[in-house]
């Protein structure tokens, strides 16, 4: 067999295997999207079909009145953005002093960050709900946005780090002879000099707190108005427990916000999601 | 007998191409040298020769058989590379070992030749160490013991001295001449410096824009260029260039600054063609310097001196044009100080403005 | 919300700048006493103890708290200006570093170390329907022994591990798989394939839990699929039947982490320059031999990496189970974390429920240490 045919053989091949892939990874919410068109009662039915044969929005239509589909997407964008913006300043700034300044203990400080973040969730939601319920914050949105912060913070600080630590040194020495202190040197210099890392961090930010159920559900308590997305998805699904139709328009309807990041920003996702394991 | 022949080589990626026909003979147990600048083609040619490329369109053969089909490992060639790529991960012993346990060779057998070669490049002390534990000659020695110790058809090496400092790689570049002398198997050289090349090559191929210029010893490329371009990118410093026009009626070159009497082969020449707009080709060591005046010298002022050891490179000015010469450095003028040049008929080259080629 | 939010920065920040004011005085007072005369040496000890008090105040009822923390900041504000003669900060960079980590640092202690020492707490209480720990019966490690010899806690632990084990390891050959794949192809493509690779893991955790919940329906799920096509006779009950149960459970992990191996092993892939590569096969290296002798070493520092943090989360799964299965048939999908918290929210058990969340944080730690020590140097950046 020659290069030529060699070549082709292996194309077709790295085909079939995107194919498969794409197969595994997409063919779930196909499914779930093919619930979603069909007529209410007919989820039950057999034989199982690749496209219904009397597709219909009416579950949406339900979902989006029933739901009130917009009031948690609202509380999930804000507490999201919320969480990306605020929680991204906490992290730049730790991250820029365990790589850019000279401290003595920047090893251990980034290890008792990244430690925390071993701890599973459920050790850490009773006693957050305490101090939540001690601030007067329950069943508001802060509650879910001020630990989100914090949860973000061992895996973005470790990003930005990396990122920061790519950046010249000589900048800061650079700023230093010029007169600016550390506080102006990280505000004007190295951050504006950051976007690409800032954005992945972001990113992930913005993802990990779209996601978080457990103390979102234990917080908002049962009230609609601040519940976020997830949530008010599984207290639907398990409201209407047999309707399927309904709640895979609802699961639809939420995914649709994350594919479109991850579809845009997919460079800024591989990019974070590497740029910790790239240094091993 | 193993020398290397490619055949109408085309390569193109995309809508750029990187080889245009190339057809080139690498005789057998001679170091042939692919030198050009960046983007020439020379790393294309090379890596279609080990087979890393595939090329568009014609063939190459190693030795009787023909290669064009085959993949990298079946190749028997041998590769160096600009960054030496060793294994990270694997010791010296082990990097040199790889060619050799590729090829499922015993275990006595792959210790005896990798040390044997280990000795014969000076690393013997060093077969446990890792890659990351070495200096640049050094990790040099081991890419050149990984690539020797099969005993290759052909060596291949892309720009191994250019990550190397200044005065490592005048040695290093002795020690390969003499390591491939003494080996005696055909060696594909790619460099973009031409001293490099001068200094190493059994046969020069000058290449630009993916075609070749000139093939030849060094000694004739040097002092019988082909065209304008072998003879400005050969040589160091780089030749004067000066536009000229010939005067039949006078039978005088003339160039800007002077005109020059037509020798008897340039006279034959421009009988032959009708070329119009002539370039001057001298180079700055083929020009005399001096003090005093002689017969048909141009009177010239000091634009600039750079002094260089041994030598002096003068930048000389005659009439707005600026002209290089290379002078002892007993003679060291001042600035503006006037001063008079001349140069011997048989230092001429002569080049057709229009296709570049030579005309003598 | 607006307000609400203000005000917890408000009260956050100022919280960060008093305690950055307290602990540099204290550094200041710290230099200027060393090699100096034992009783003011002492005086910093004790102030520095009052953080220390404070911290365990805290502890026991956060309103405690902030009595010591506001003297330890007091004293040692009044401390370091007797000692230097002045209040005068002069902040080195020292001292700003500090400054730029305390809010994360601060975050982190109040989000999860403070809740993980309440956790300790309460789980040598013996605590029902209440919390406040201070008023229960203080039972030792009574709660761990019910635990530990307890078919519930054994069998959750078992679940546990075997679902993390069986978990991980397709995730990293289908991760594998998958990353590359994404070298494989041509450009174009390698840009599309990536998004698809990514979309599961942006996926909410429950809400992905729901949606293996439909397709894993005994009636009209993935088994009548299967059914459909030839390929079983009858549909089967994968959430009911109890060996199937737990491999679904595994099932739905492994499609939605796959892509977070995918994505670690590219980044580790992506370092090895394609140099490397060609030498190899010059060198006579053919396509297997490539993958054993290069690749796969050249990855086995990420591998490793990648699969003890995978494992690390998935000694925690929460989300997956309490959507997909709710811990059935019975208690057969149970995980440790998601029993614990049924023993929280569901019995009322916060005592015997932090039992069983120490136990998972113990051995998550104890990996941890694996993973931290591989880690190490890549947590040294720069100058």
């Amino acid at each position: 067999m020659n290069y030529q045919q060699r070549r082709r053989v292996s194309g077709a091949l790295s085909l079939m295997a995107t194919g498969l892939i794409a197969v595994f990874s997409l063919s779930p919410i196909y499914w779930i999207f093919i619930t979603s068109l069909k007529p209410r009662g007919t989820e039950y039915l057999l034989p199982i079909e690749l496209w219904p044969s009397s597709p219909t929005l009416a579950a949406y239509r339900t979902v989006l009145t029933e739901l009130g589909f917009v009031v948690p997407l609202r509380n999930s964008f804000i507490v999201s953005s919320a969480v990306a913006v605020f929680g991204l300043l906490i992290s730049a700034l730790s991250a820029y002093a365990v790589a850019r300044l000279r401290f003595k203990y920047r090893v251990e400080s980034l290890l008792l960050l990244q430690l925390g973040a071993m701890i599973p969730p459920v050790v850490t939601i009773a006693p957050t709900f305490m101090i939540i319920k001690t601030m007067g914050l329950l069943r508001t949105l802060p509650a879910m946005i001020i630990p989100n912060m914090f949860y973000n913070t061992p895996l973005s600080t470790w990003l930005l780090a990396s990122y920061f630590s790519e950046l010249p040194f000589e900048l800061d020495d650079a700023a230093k002879i010029d007169g600016y202190k550390p506080l102006q040197i990280f505000w004007k210099v190295i951050l504006p000099l950051s976007a690409p890392g800032l954005f992945s961090a972001g990113i992930f930010a913005f993802l990990g707190s779209w996601g978080e159920f457990m103390l979102a559900s234990a917080v908002t308590m049962g009230i609609p108005d601040v519940q976020t997305l997830p949530v008010a998805i599984q207290n639907f699904s398990l409201e209407f427990r047999y309707q399927w139709t309904w709640i895979s328009a609802g699961i639809i309807l939420s995914l649709i916000p994350v594919i479109l990041i991850v579809i845009i920003f997919q460079r800024w996702v591989i990019k974070g999601l590497t740029a910790g394991a790239v240094k091993f | 007998m193993t020398g290397v022949y490619v055949e109408n080589l085309r390569k193109e990626f995309g809508d750029v191409v990187a080889l245009d026909d190339v057809t080139l003979t690498f005789p057998d147990t001679e170091l042939t040298v692919l030198v050009g600048p960046s983007g020439c083609g020379k790393t294309t040619l090379l890596r279609i020769i080990a087979g890393l490329e595939q090329a568009t369109q014609g063939s190459v053969c190693i030795g009787e058989k023909d290669v064009s089909e085959a993949p990298p490992w079946g190749r028997n060639t041998a590769m160096v590379f600009q960054s030496y790529a060793l294994y990270p991960h694997m010791t010296v012993f082990r990097n040199i070992a790889f060619p050799l346990e590729a090829r499922k060779v015993s275990r006595a057998e792959i210790r005896e030749r990798v040390e044997r070669t280990a000795e014969l490049l000076g690393i013997a002390s060093l077969l446990q160490r890792k890659p990351r534990a070495l200096s640049g000659g050094q990790m040099q020695r081991v890419a050149i013991g990984r690539a020797i110790v099969r005993n290759p058809k052909v060596f291949l090496m892309d720009e191994p001295l250019s990550n190397l400092d200044a005065k490592l790689r005048v040695s290093m570049r002795a020690e390969l001449k003499r390591l491939q002398k003494e080996l005696g198997v055909t060696t594909i050289y790619v460099t973009h410096d031409q001293e490099e090349a001068m200094t190493i090559a059994d046969q020069l191929v000058v290449m630009r824009g993916g075609r070749i210029q000139q093939i030849g010893r060094a000694e004739d490329v040097y002092f019988h260029p082909n065209n304008k371009y072998v003879a400005g990118f050969i040589g160091s410093p780089a030749i004067n260039f000066l536009p000229c026009t010939y005067e039949r009626a006078d039978g005088e070159l003339a160039a800007e600054c002077f005109n020059y009497p037509a020798p008897k082969r340039v006279r034959q020449a421009m009988a032959e063609t009708s070329a119009e707009r002539l370039t001057l080709g001298i180079r700055p060591e083929d020009i005399k310097v001096e003090e005093d005046p002689s017969p048909g010298a141009i009177p010239v002022s000091v634009y600039m001196t750079e002094p260089m050891g041994k030598e002096i490179l003068l930048t000389l000015e005659a009439q707005d044009t600026l002209i290089k010469a290379l002078a002892p450095a007993r003679l060291h003028p001042d600035l503006d100080e006037q001063l008079w040049m001349r140069f011997g008929e048989e230092c001429i080259h002569l080049f057709d403005d229009e296709t570049g080629d030579a005309l003598v | 919300m607006v307000v609400a939010l203000v005000k917890v920065i408000g009260f956050f920040a100022g919280s960060v700048a008093i305690l950055f004011l307290g602990v540099t005085m204290l550094r200041r007072a710290e230099t200027i006493t060393r090699g100096r005369k034992v009783t003011t040496r002492a005086l910093v000890y004790i102030v520095a103890g009052l953080y220390v008090v404070a911290a365990l105040a805290f502890l026991i009822r956060p309103e405690l708290g902030v009595v010591p923390a506001v003297a330890a900041v007091v004293c040692s504000i009044a401390l370091g200006t007797v000692l230097i003669g002045g209040f005068r900060l002069n902040l080195g960079e020292r001292d700003m570093a500090i400054l730029f980590v305390l809010p994360a640092f601060l975050g982190i202690l109040v989000l999860y170390y403070y809740p993980i020492a309440q956790t300790i707490i309460y789980s040598l209480h013996d605590l029902r329907y209440t919390a406040k720990w201070l008023e229960e019966a203080f039972i030792g490690f009574q709660n761990y022994a019910r635990a530990l010899t307890s078919t519930n806690f054994l069998q959750a632990a078992g679940f546990t591990f075997y679902f993390t084990g069986m978990a991980v390891f397709f995730e990293f050959w289908i991760g594998l798989g998958m990353a590359m794949t994404t070298f494989w192809v041509s450009r174009r493509v390698r840009g599309i394939l990536r998004s698809i690779i990514v979309i599961p893991w942006a996926i909410p955790p429950i809400i992905s839990a729901s949606m293996w919940r439909w397709l894993f329906n005994s009636d009209v799920g993935i088994g009548a699929l299967l059914v459909q096509l030839g390929l079983l006779e009858q549909s089967p009950l994968f959430l009911v039947d109890r060996t199937l149960a737990v491999h679904s459970v595994i099932l739905a992990d492994v499609w939605k982490w796959s892509s977070v191996m995918a994505i670690f092993l590219l980044g580790g892939l992506a370092i090895i320059s394609e140099d490397i590569y060609d030498a190899a096969k010059v060198d006579g290296a053919r396509g297997f031999f490539r993958f054993r002798r290069i690749t796969l070493p050249m990855i086995m520092p990420t591998i490793i990496v990648a699969v003890l943090f995978r494992a690390m989360e998935a000694l925690r799964t929460f989300d997956l189970v309490y959507g997909l299965t709710g811990g059935g048939p019975g208690t057969t999908t149970e995980t440790l974390s998601s029993f614990a918290y049924k023993y929280y929210f569901k019995y009322s058990n916060f005592g015997l429920g932090s039992a069983y969340a120490v136990v998972i944080t113990i051995v998550i730690l104890a990996l941890s240490v694996l993973y931290v020590s591989r880690i190490r140097k890549n947590l040294r950046f720069g100058g």
